[in-house]
């Protein structure tokens, strides 16, 4: 299904862990890192821990941690491992390479 | 015949046909030239054809085996591999791999597993099952082809153990930096030949070093010696050669003086690569225990004058009185009748009592003959007047005792046989003692011995049989005092007490 150039794409983006390790940190602060420099607040992450939940974990095939799974926009994709390979990250989760303004630079 | 440039064979243009028949002859005999070379020529490109397609098939048989080769090893890889297209969904998955995310055989292939993200570097994932996280696992991902199609292949290492290893590992540099933070000593490392290869602690600060400053430099270097005797040198030497090592050390630079102790580092294979070695600052203990040991040696010297001086009061002053107030009250008797001098009488056997008591006291508290003969008249006085008031039997040895002991030294001598003799009236329950004086190795050396009931030197509190106090004379003078005993089989005290250079014949007057 097409989206019209006036429609806003939002990337509904799962991140599963396991419990709060600096694993669990690095990559969370990766993904939100990569979302803010390149869909200008157009996503939304959900954090879902498997030594919390595990069923859920199993309901959605996770064999690994840290795995983010994008909902949305379609296709579904997965992706695990070391979240800061920005290139590789923006590639999968079909996210355009186009960063966003810093701060800064919209200031002069 | 020649050949023009496009290799077409044209009849040479010079020659002219003689006859008719002869030019039909020379045609067919070209043509049959022509037949034959383009045969050659052909049979030559057939065979280089044959060649190729033995090569191509070789080369395709190779790679064949080739990719059966890869297919082997990494079914038969320890480490777990997943081959995934470019979406992350499983084309191929070994056996490893399928242990370490508890699947069955086959289980995997097809399913979703993500798109491996450890290209450039390796990324730690850990693996979860029904009961959270099983394992934790480097990761490392090359691109590939896999049947014809881009692909990743992924390796997993199981590195659990290595991570448990590395935790417990960082919890105790915590731990140690934590105590080499609080704890004033200083901590080093050197190689073979003694060169510092590490040095922290937070006495480093004492000393105006920084942490690691005197890496590189020589144990020698470091404490501006060529002595190779050198205490701290001599240490390191002997935790090279294996053995830990104790040893205090005074830095004259410095003015500190440390607690130090070595021991040889080993490296994971066992041998001997350098030394480790920890020191704490003990300057203001060991100046705490000259003060101490001064005021102890201080405090015994005044108790002995005290006792000295009372003794000398009560011998000179208060028995000379008793002794002239008996004269003159046996004038007195000796002047009245008989029947006026009963009560007299009882009152001259009370004061004849009472100076006998007080010369008594006097002895006990310092026998003056110490100071004025020394003690071996002292040590042959005591033993009599022992034997007379407890019927114990001393037999008494002596040799080499010098001509001059110092004053503080008798003085020791004297009151530890005296506490020894005394232990052995009160518990030993014996008729006889042996008691031994001799000087050997410029150490004069005691000896009380008994065979009688013995005790457990263990269970000897501080404060019990005079012991300690026995123990701390002779620790004052920088000697020791052992004991040895056990319930049934007697006992052994034996004091070591080091002497000063004497002056003089053997037996002649001790200096006071």
């Amino acid at each position: 299904m097409e989206t019209s150039s006036q429609e806003v794409k939002t990337w509904r983006l799962l991140l599963y862990v396991a419990g709060e390790s600096a694993r669990y940190r690095t990559a969370l602060s990766d993904l939100k890192q990569v979302c803010e420099q390149y869909l200008d607040g157009n996503y939304s992450i959900e954090v879902v821990d498997v030594l919390v939940n595990p069923e859920r974990a199993q309901r959605d095939h996770i064999l690994a941690v840290p795995t983010v799974v994008k909902k949305t926009p379609l296709p579904e994709r997965r992706l695990i491992g070391d979240l800061a390979h920005i290139e590789l990250v923006l590639e999968k989760l079909d996210i355009p390479n186009t960063r966003r303004a810093a701060p800064e630079n919209k200031a002069k | 015949m020649t050949r023009s440039k496009e290799g077409i064979i044209q009849p040479a243009i010079s020659r002219q046909p003689p006859a008719e028949m002869e030019d039909k002859v020379t045609d067919l005999s070209r043509l049959e030239q022509m037949v034959e070379e383009r045969t050659a020529a052909l049979n030559a490109l057939n065979l280089k054809l044959i060649k190729e397609m033995t090569v191509r098939k070789r080369a395709e048989k190779a790679l064949k085996a080739t990719l059966a080769d890869f297919r082997n090893v990494i079914t038969r890889s320890a480490d777990g591999v997943i081959i995934t297209d470019r979406e992350g969904r499983i084309l191929m998955v070994n056996p490893a791999a399928e242990v370490l995310f508890h699947r069955k055989p086959g289980e995997l292939t097809g399913t979703m597993f993500g798109f491996p993200l450890a290209l450039e570097r390796a990324a730690e994932i850990e693996i979860v099952d029904d009961s959270g996280v099983s394992a934790i696992v480097e990761m490392r991902t090359v691109a590939t082809e896999w049947e014809g199609k881009n692909a990743y292949l992924a390796t997993l290492r199981d590195i659990t153990t290595r991570k448990q290893a590395e935790e417990s590992l960082r919890q105790d540099e915590t731990r140690l930096r934590l105590l080499l933070g609080q704890m004033p000593c200083l901590l080093w490392t050197t190689d073979t030949d003694l060169r510092h290869t590490s040095s922290s602690g937070a006495a480093l600060a004492d000393i105006n070093l920084q942490p690691d400053q005197v890496v590189g430099m020589t144990m020698a270097e470091y404490l501006n010696t060529s002595d190779p005797q050198n205490v701290v040198i001599a240490a390191h030497r002997r935790a090279l050669a294996g053995l830990p090592v104790t040893y205090e050390f005074f830095n004259p630079a410095l003015g500190k003086t440390y607690l130090s102790h070595v021991e040889p580092l080993r490296s994971l294979e066992g041998e001997i690569n350098g030394v480790i070695g920890v020191a704490f600052d003990i300057t203001e203990n060991k100046q705490a225990e000259a003060r101490l040991l001064a005021l102890s040696r201080r405090l015994v010297e005044v108790q002995e004058n005290e006792r000295h001086a009372i003794a000398r009061e009560l011998h000179d002053e208060t028995g000379q009185s008793l002794a002239i107030s008996k004269i003159m009250l046996d004038r007195a008797i000796k002047s009245l009748p008989e029947t006026m001098t009963s009560g007299l009488r009882e009152i001259q056997g009370i004061l004849t009592q009472l100076i006998a008591q007080v010369r008594e006291m006097s002895l006990n508290l310092r026998p003056s003959m110490l100071d004025d003969l020394g003690l071996l008249p002292t040590l042959l006085w005591h033993f009599e007047r022992y034997t007379s008031r407890t019927g114990v039997q001393v037999n008494f040895t002596h040799d080499s005792l010098p001509a001059q002991l110092p004053m503080e030294i008798r003085t020791a001598a004297f009151r530890m046989v005296q506490e020894a003799l005394n232990n052995v009236a009160k518990h030993a329950g014996v008729s006889s003692v042996d008691v031994r004086a001799r000087v050997e190795s410029g150490r004069l050396s005691l000896k009380v011995e008994d065979h009688g009931a013995g005790f457990d030197p263990a269970a000897v509190t501080p404060t019990s049989t005079g012991l300690n106090s026995m123990q701390e004379r002779a620790y004052l003078l920088g000697g020791e005092l052992m004991v040895d005993s056990s319930p049934g089989c007697g006992t052994c005290v034996t004091a070591e007490l080091p002497l000063p250079e004497l002056k003089g014949e053997h037996h002649g007057q001790e200096t006071a």
